[in-house]
């Protein structure tokens, strides 16, 4: 008899490779605490057996694209040390889970979605924040890629029914920042906060934990585009199929640097 | 020919402000080759321009299979005269980028990518 699998959690989570100096250098900032205590409770708690995680940093334009790799190496993808934010140098490695990558493109495939494999590894996007949890699982390395919103969607629930008929209890891991203007940060700036982006996560945090992760489309673009939402939000998209539009409780936010907005959501899956 | 790590002088960087990847590498004679990463298409061919040594500009649409990567050469099918050193660090940099990725930004713009 077959087991059935169970998608146990979606996260939303930051990715900055800063995370990982806080880390290593035993931060107690919220958002580092959060990310550690995530890694617990997938491990001790959800007694998950695998993780998909998708970078927002992986953002091919002519499909959704998946690593059956058996093994996935980090790559450097963020500017280092001693140049102007730059960030120490770091890898990072885990354990593939073939079996479930192949039935996440069989599933993508099935939906009509264009879902490929490709050997890719794992970005920034991908294996910091998975370093800083701590976690040592199975992990499956998928693409956010630059798709319509909608096709996300059916993605994120494509996902959801592999991991159901996989037999597999996955927690799905999409990272991303909600305002994402790089160019106007500020390391100095501690408590000050670009305005328009502090509106914006204010919306995307409203709309997230009422259930309506979707309806971030509808914001106006003006303060969408002042924003830049890291990967144009697609992160929240995935999740929005994946979770049955779950609503997201946010475990910590912060507007960091004057242009980021880190936020960290925690997403139960609802009965199809 | 042996390439070091020096983050001063990267081997492969991202301007998001003109949505271009620039990736330079270093032939057998030491002479400096230049890769532009100018546009993705939507499926996902790359329209790249490679500047010799003598900077002479060589434009070519490719993909990423058209790629031949060592732990610390580069090559391109459509340039077979073009073999490059480049730090390992930067040649999976430069790889990653061929496959979809776009990094962090070493010129920031008003968005990623």
């Amino acid at each position: 008899m077959s087991v059935r699998g169970a998608l146990l959690q979606s996260y939303f989570v930051p990715n900055g490779s800063y995370l990982m100096e806080l880390a290593e250098d035993g931060s107690t900032a919220a958002v580092v605490q959060v990310l550690q205590g995530i890694g617990r409770t997938i491990e001790q708690e959800l007694k998950a057996d695998a993780i998909i995680v998708a970078s927002p940093h992986w953002l091919p334009k002519s499909g959704f694209f998946v690593d059956p790799g058996a093994i996935h190496e980090s790559f450097h993808d963020y500017v280092l040390r001693p140049a102007p934010f730059g960030r120490r140098f770091y890898t990072h490695v885990l354990p593939g889970d073939p079996a479930l990558a192949n039935a996440l493109i069989a599933a993508g495939e099935a939906e009509g979605l264009p879902v490929r494999a490709k050997s890719y590894g794992m970005d920034h996007g991908a294996f910091c924040p998975l370093k800083v949890m701590g976690v040592r699982l199975p992990t499956v390395s998928i693409s956010i890629s630059q798709r319509p919103f909608e096709e996300c969607v059916r993605w994120g629930r494509a996902i959801r029914k592999a991991v159901e008929k996989s037999g597999r209890r996955a927690v799905l891991v999409a990272p991303g920042n909600l305002c994402h203007r790089l160019d106007l940060r500020d390391e100095s700036a501690r408590e000050d906060y670009f305005p328009a982006g502090k509106a914006f996560d204010n919306r995307v945090i409203e709309l997230v934990t009422a259930g309506r992760s979707r309806d971030i489309a509808n914001i106006d673009r003006e303060l969408w585009r002042a924003a830049a939402p890291e990967a144009d939000g697609r992160p929240l998209f995935l999740i929005a199929g994946a979770s049955g539009n779950a609503p997201g409780r946010l475990l910590q936010y912060q507007g960091a640097i004057y242009s980021v907005g880190d936020a960290t959501f925690a997403f139960d899956t609802l009965a199809a | 020919m042996i390439a070091t790590l020096d983050p001063l002088h990267p081997h492969f960087i991202y301007d998001a402000k003109r949505k271009v990847g620039t990736a330079r590498g270093s032939d057998k004679q030491g002479k400096e080759w230049l890769l532009e990463f100018r546009e993705r298409h939507d499926d996902d061919r790359m329209t790249v321009a490679v500047i010799d040594p003598q900077g002479e500009e060589h434009r070519v649409t490719v993909s990423e299979e058209d790629f031949t990567f060592t732990d610390n050469t580069v090559r391109l099918a459509a340039l077979p005269q073009m073999r490059i050193f480049m730090h390992p660090v930067y040649v999976k940099k430069l790889r990653g980028f061929t496959r979809g990725n776009i990094p962090t930004p070493d010129i920031a713009g008003p968005s990623l990518p």
